[in-house]
């Protein structure tokens, strides 16, 4: 795993502490030099520009939150950002253009997303889901497999083989307990749950998180943005999207806003949710973070 | 040119066959998500049904029969009854088959559309038999029905009937398009093999949809092969059954979504196959080229194209293949193995002759099906060719063997990597094609293979492919020794072999190569974003299946001295593809069942020899498919009830739960879940 | 509407005639003494909830309280185990065609639409005398968007469609299950009072699940919560939205 010292760099001094408070508002900004940074992003479905000329910067250790209107292209620049969506325009984690590097490879590099309608393995275990991120296959896997090194064959919570990684993204979002479950098992929230650990582990720098919490309900969502702060703070920049206004508001260090796929507002949760703009293309009333 | 022309439009005839076929296949895989294998069955039984009413007017029934009148029936009324016992025939494979199914894994339904297939090809051979007909079956030829008139065009001379033909097919696949284009019943039925629920949801029975689908397909795929069979030429127990091969590619050209394009490219691949029969006659074409191209060109041309027009990744909201059967991982303990290994040695020394003979069959084809338990099994790609690569490797060892003298295990390993290069090549089209519409372009694969290799007679010598006995360290290793058909040396030979082949697929499948390939085949987008290299993986999963049936094919070979092509045809395949999903396609177990059961194992020797039901075999088989797939369904649990009391009992202790259910979903979380069949179903 | 709780001790509404459930037979929904679950296990015990014409349930509980499962057995997609449902006098008995005759539709957590139609044929779809033109009406959004194929749009396009393609179909009871997720904040202040306005005007009985308590509470007349599959709280929708701790409580099961 090529690990950039500088980008795990867990201490996101430039980074306002959350949750921002008006008066930090007056500078808010990303980090001098951001992890992920996106310059000039464009995707182009047909007539349809879901994309236009999109920069997103997230730091490390940092809560970005996009939010905007359906259909606005929030899903679209993590396709784009992850390698799901052709585009133009720039995409660079830690330094490294990332433009032409195919999707797996991205993930390699640490760039981990979640999906909006969960899309776990459902042939595997919730462990096993987040195994096959660990785990590398391919000649050298067969090989491995065949010698037994590394073998773990089914692996049960009673296996004392495991990988801890593995444990830790679980415990993180308090699943430990339904690590050899099947996703068809648990609720709708639970499975999102399962997709932010599976971005979690194998040294994630940046999560891109589609929808995380819908499908939780107020409570389940609260302490979801409890979580995500643990995970932050340990060091992964982190790009949220949702459409949980308490959530996104009490959580995020800084808002991006999209509509017809541009950005069309950016700052602080407390600058942002009163930009007149913002309340009437997205929030309808206004809302206090 | 005008040679051209002509032969252009005689090749209307099966064009017209192709086309509508084609059409039909698109129809049903539209109005049902199901690549209906039978489509060229139910045709087949129309065209018998055709010529006996017209002979004497016997109306053939599955059993019994009536005799509607006295003598021949006329031409129009025995065409019409011919075409309706083809929609007869569609909708009880609806009702008894496939609506049974219709929540069931896509390869589920290929299964059991060959199971059908099987099944009435039998059923057509037992039923239009001199006892039941009154005449000779032998003697009867498809009478002509449309008009003999002929016009000269340009100097090319024109039959009215296969015009007539063409147009037939064009209105067809107009009306059908236009049926899922414009009407509400048509968009309806597009969205029931979608969502069914949904669509119940919303006051439709999509059962009903799809019963006028297979009705409509089954009518016009029975007229149109009942027109243009005499120009065709005879009658033959299968020949129409395989016209749903070719079917197929028209089909994939038109993406099995459009029903125009299929249409149109029937017509033309009919008329192509006649041109290229022309010109093959012409001194300049190349000797290799002259066997098989009418056959084979077309498919590679289509999936080529295929391939150049799909998606590495696949798009957004694209449909998802359907989930196979569940997983057991395979759980690797000594004794587990050790058993019935031993089993099988002893019952090597036991035997004798035939029965051993057929028993080493048995052995070698477990080897082959797993090679299928992993590649469709496990990465979830559907494909046809595991006899071809099988057939591959054995004719590479024939070649190393007899002209370059290879000593025998370099020898099986060397052919078994050719094998793996073939694999390797022909999981290319699968990065990008994917699902029935993949297996579709494997069979074009297997054929291409088939002709250009198997039946290419520049490649084959006079005297067949021989092979030369293995021998090690001194010792033959030969099968045959004086009366000895099948030696015990040679036997334990494949058993040892097959043995450690089969452990080394266990540790794979239950390791991190298994889990990578498990991703992928529940979805591809999310196994990229977790980091796997999907095309990697794939052609990886194609290599090891390759080189498992290779080192299969090889022994085949070593057990018949030669290379027999009949052994490695594309129906072969299907039919391991076959056994080994109702063996349960999920678990090396499935391949030992599939191996007892296959071709020429000891269930085919057991059914022919000692209980002398050969002439019902086909139909046997088909049937206990049928029932096995439809009925006794691998991809549920076998108690569900049952199961999930268990796990729900056992629940807080999670790993005694699994161990006891292993194939049972427990009792889910009421909020969260799609049931995949409410109780009430039927 | 009348919710009666499980401890108001009418169990099997048939049983107990006299009990004040049975007595209302304006309820265009009503469903006693229902249990519902998969495989022969209930997952949900002894639910009575009824809805008359006209009026919004808002139906909420934490996760895999079996919301969705008391949803699905009222449309007849489960089985029913006990007790019974129905819908203005028709009952259900677990078949989908008889809810969907009665007037019911069901919107469900995965939306339903059809992914390979376009979203004009996907509004097709509804057997509606006037063609889809008032749906476009009510959500002009999707004026852009009709010959877009459904699995292209994005998650709240298609919640959108579902739930415009649905009232196109005029139900005289509609069941929406997990209605705002993935649904912009606008978007949700647009179609709440959109579907209070369909409750008012049509007198179609609503039944709501929702995740957002505020929300829900705002628009319905009634609210219940269940918890482990029964139902734990029921009350007016205004009273229990200044009493926010008795759901509090009542979603942890006290
Ligand atoms: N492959 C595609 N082809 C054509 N249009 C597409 C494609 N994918 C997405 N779109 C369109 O692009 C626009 C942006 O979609 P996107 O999914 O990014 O929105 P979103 O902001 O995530 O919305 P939501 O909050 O509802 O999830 C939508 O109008 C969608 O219909
Ligand atoms: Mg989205």
């Amino acid at each position: 795993m090529p690990a950039d010292p500088a980008g795990r760099d867990p201490a996101p001094a430039s980074v306002p502490t959350a949750p921002s408070r008006p008066a930090l508002a007056s500078a808010p900004g990303p980090a001098p030099s951001p992890l992920l940074a996106t310059r000039g992003l464009s995707v182009r479905y047909g007539g349809v520009l879901a994309n236009d000329d999109v920069c997103i910067d997230v730091g490390a250790g940092e809560i970005v939150g996009l939010i905007g209107p359906n259909g606005a292209g929030k899903t679209t620049f993590v396709d784009a950002v992850t390698g799901f969506a052709s585009h133009t325009g720039t995409i660079e984690l830690g330094g490294v253009r990332l433009d032409s590097v195919p999707a797996h490879r991205r993930r390699r590099l640490g760039l981990a997303r979640t999906w909006q309608s969960g899309e776990l393995f459902t042939d595997l275990t919730v462990a096993e889901n987040l195994a096959v991120v660990v785990e590398r296959a391919g000649l050298r896997g067969v090989f491995d497999d065949l010698v037994g090194r590394r073998r773990r064959g089914r692996r049960t919570r009673a296996d004392p083989a495991i990988d801890p990684a593995i444990d830790q993204a679980l415990d993180l979002v308090g699943l430990a307990a339904s690590a050899d479950r099947r996703p068809e098992e648990l609720s709708l929230g639970q499975q999102k749950l399962v997709g932010v650990a599976r971005a979690l582990v194998g040294s994630a720098r940046v999560l891109l998180l589609d929808e995380p919490a819908a499908g939780l309900d107020t409570e389940e969502s609260a302490e979801f943005g409890r979580e995500l702060r643990r995970i932050a703070v340990a060091g992964p920049g982190v790009l949220l999207i949702d459409h949980d206004m308490a959530l996104v508001l009490e959580v995020c260090d800084r808002l991006y806003v999209m509509d017809f796929g541009r950005i069309i507002a950016a700052g602080t949760p407390y600058d942002v949710s009163r930009d007149e703009q913002v309340v009437a293309a997205y929030l309808g009333s206004p809302v206090t973070p | 040119m005008n040679d051209l022309l002509q032969f252009a439009v005689i090749g209307f005839s099966t064009g017209a066959v192709y086309a509508v076929l084609g059409a039909s296949l698109v129809s049903l895989h539209i109005a049902t998500g199901v690549v209906n294998f039978a489509q060229g069955s139910v045709a087949l039984w129309a065209v018998w049904q055709t010529a006996a009413l017209r002979a004497n007017g016997t109306l053939v029934l599955p059993l019994g029969s009536v005799a509607l009148g006295d003598g021949p029936m006329s031409a129009w009324p025995a065409v019409l009854v011919g075409a309706t016992s083809g929609l007869v025939w569609s909708l009880a494979a609806h009702l008894l088959v496939f609506r049974p199914l219709r929540r069931a894994p896509a390869l589920g339904q290929v299964v059991a559309s060959v199971g059908v297939m099987l099944f009435i090809q039998a059923l057509v051979t037992l039923r239009f038999d001199r006892d039941t007909m009154g005449v000779d079956p032998g003697g009867l030829v498809p009478l002509p029905v449309l008009t003999a008139q002929t016009f000269t065009f340009g100097g090319a001379t024109i039959a009215v009937g296969n015009l007539l033909l063409a147009g037939l097919a064009v209105a067809a696949a107009a009306g059908l398009a236009a049926y899922f284009r414009f009407t509400r019943t048509g968009i309806a039925t597009k969205a029931g093999a979608e969502d069914e629920q949904a669509l119940r949801l919303m006051g439709y029975s999509p059962d009903r949809l799809a019963a006028v689908v297979w009705g409509a397909t089954g009518f016009l795929s029975g007229l149109t092969v009942v027109l243009a069979a005499p120009a065709i030429g005879g009658l033959d127990p299968v020949s129409y059954m395989l016209y749903v091969v070719p079917a197929l590619a028209v089909a994939l050209v038109g993406r099995l979504s459009s029903i125009g394009v299929a249409c149109a490219a029937g017509l033309v691949l009919g008329a192509l196959q006649q041109i290229l029969l022309f010109l093959s006659t012409k001194p300049w074409w190349p000797s290799w080229a002259s066997a098989g191209v009418g056959d084979a060109i077309p498919f590679v041309v289509v999936v080529v194209a295929l391939f150049l027009l799909g998606r590495g990744i696949p798009e957004r909201g694209a449909r998802e293949a359907g989930a196979l059967p569940p997983v057991a991982v395979p759980q690797l303990r000594p004794l587990s193995a050790a058993a019935p290994l031993a089993a099988t040695g002893i019952a090597i020394v036991l035997t004798s002759g035939q029965w051993r003979f057929s028993l080493v069959m048995s052995i070698v084809l477990t080897l082959v099906a797993a090679s299928v338990v992993l590649l469709t099994g496990y990465l979830g790609q559907i494909s046809l060719t595991t006899m071809a690569f099988a057939g591959a490797a054995g004719f590479a060892l024939s070649k190393l063997t007899t002209n370059a003298h290879v000593p025998f295990p370099l020898s099986i390993l060397l052919s078994a990597l050719v094998a793996t290069a073939l694999g390797i090549v022909v999981g290319v089209p699968a990065l990008r094609i994917r699902g029935a519409q993949l297996a579709v372009a494997t069979i074009a694969a297997a054929l291409a293979i088939e002709s250009f290799v198997f039946n290419n007679p520049s490649l084959t010598p006079y005297t067949g492919n021989l092979i030369r006995d293995p021998s090690m360290l001194g010792h033959s290793l030969a099968v045959r020794q004086g009366t000895d058909v099948i030696t015990l040396r040679f036997s334990f030979m494949v058993l040892v072999m097959v043995a450690v082949l089969l452990i080394a697929l266990a540790r794979l499948l239950s390791g991190a190569t298994g889990r990578a390939f498990l991703a992928v085949r529940s979805n591809e987008r999310a196994a990229a974003a977790a980091g796997v290299n999907v095309p990697a993986v794939k052609l990886l999963g194609f290599a090891l299946a390759s080189f498992l049936a290779g080192v299969g094919g090889c022994l085949i070979g070593y057990s018949r001295g030669q290379l027999s092509t009949a052994s490695f045809t594309v129906l072969v395949g299907l039919t391991v593809l076959a056994a080994t999903y109702a063996g349960g396609i999920t678990r090396i177990s499935g391949a030992v069942v599939a191996g007892l059961a296959g071709p020429l194992g000891v269930l085919y020797l057991f059914c022919t020899q000692t209980l002398e039901l050969g002439k019902y075999y086909t139909l046997i088989v088909a049937a206990v498919m049928l029932l096995r797939v439809v009925v006794f369904r691998p991809d549920r649990a076998l108690m569900p009830q049952g199961a999930a009391r268990v796990r729900r009992l056992l629940a807080p202790f999670p790993s005694i739960a699994r161990r006891h259910a292993p194939t049972a979903p427990a009792g889910p979380p009421a909020d969260a879940v799609h049931e995949p069949e409410s109780a009430h179903a039927g | 509407m009348n919710a009666t709780s499980p401890t108001a001790e009418t169990p099997d509404a048939s049983q107990a005639p006299d009990a004040p459930a049975a007595d209302r037979t304006d309820d265009a929904l009503a469903i006693r003494g229902l249990s519902a679950g998969y495989r022969g296990v209930p997952a949900v015990r002894d639910i009575d909830l009824q809805v008359p014409a006209g009026s919004i349930l808002a139906l909420l509980g934490p996760n895999g309280a079996g919301k969705t499962t008391t949803l699905r057995a009222a449309a007849g997609l489960l089985p029913v185990l006990g007790g019974s449902v129905t819908v203005l006098g028709t009952p259900i008995a677990g078949r989908v065609e008889h809810a969907t005759r009665a007037g019911l539709c069901l919107i469900p957590d995965n939306r339903g639409v059809f992914h390979r139609l376009t979203v004009a044929e996907n509004l097709r779809l509804a057997r509606s005398k006037d063609g889809y033109g008032p749906a476009l009406d009510r959500f002009p959004q999707l004026r852009g968007l009709l010959n877009r194929r459904c699995g292209l749009l994005s998650g709240g396009e298609q919640q959108l469609l579902a739930i415009a393609r649905t009232l196109l179909l005029r139900p005289r009871v509609l069941l929406v299950d997990e209605m705002s997720m993935g649904l912009s904040p606008v978007a949700v202040q647009r179609i709440l009072p959109e579907l209070r306005r369909v409750a008012d005007e049509d007198g179609t009985a609503i039944v709501l699940v929702e995740q957002h308590i505020d929300q829900a509470l705002s628009v319905a007349d009634e609210a219940a919560v269940m918890h482990h599959g029964r139902i734990v709280l029921t009350g007016p929708a205004a009273e229990l939205r200044q009493d926010r701790a008795r759901i509090q409580r009542a979603y942890f099961g006290d």
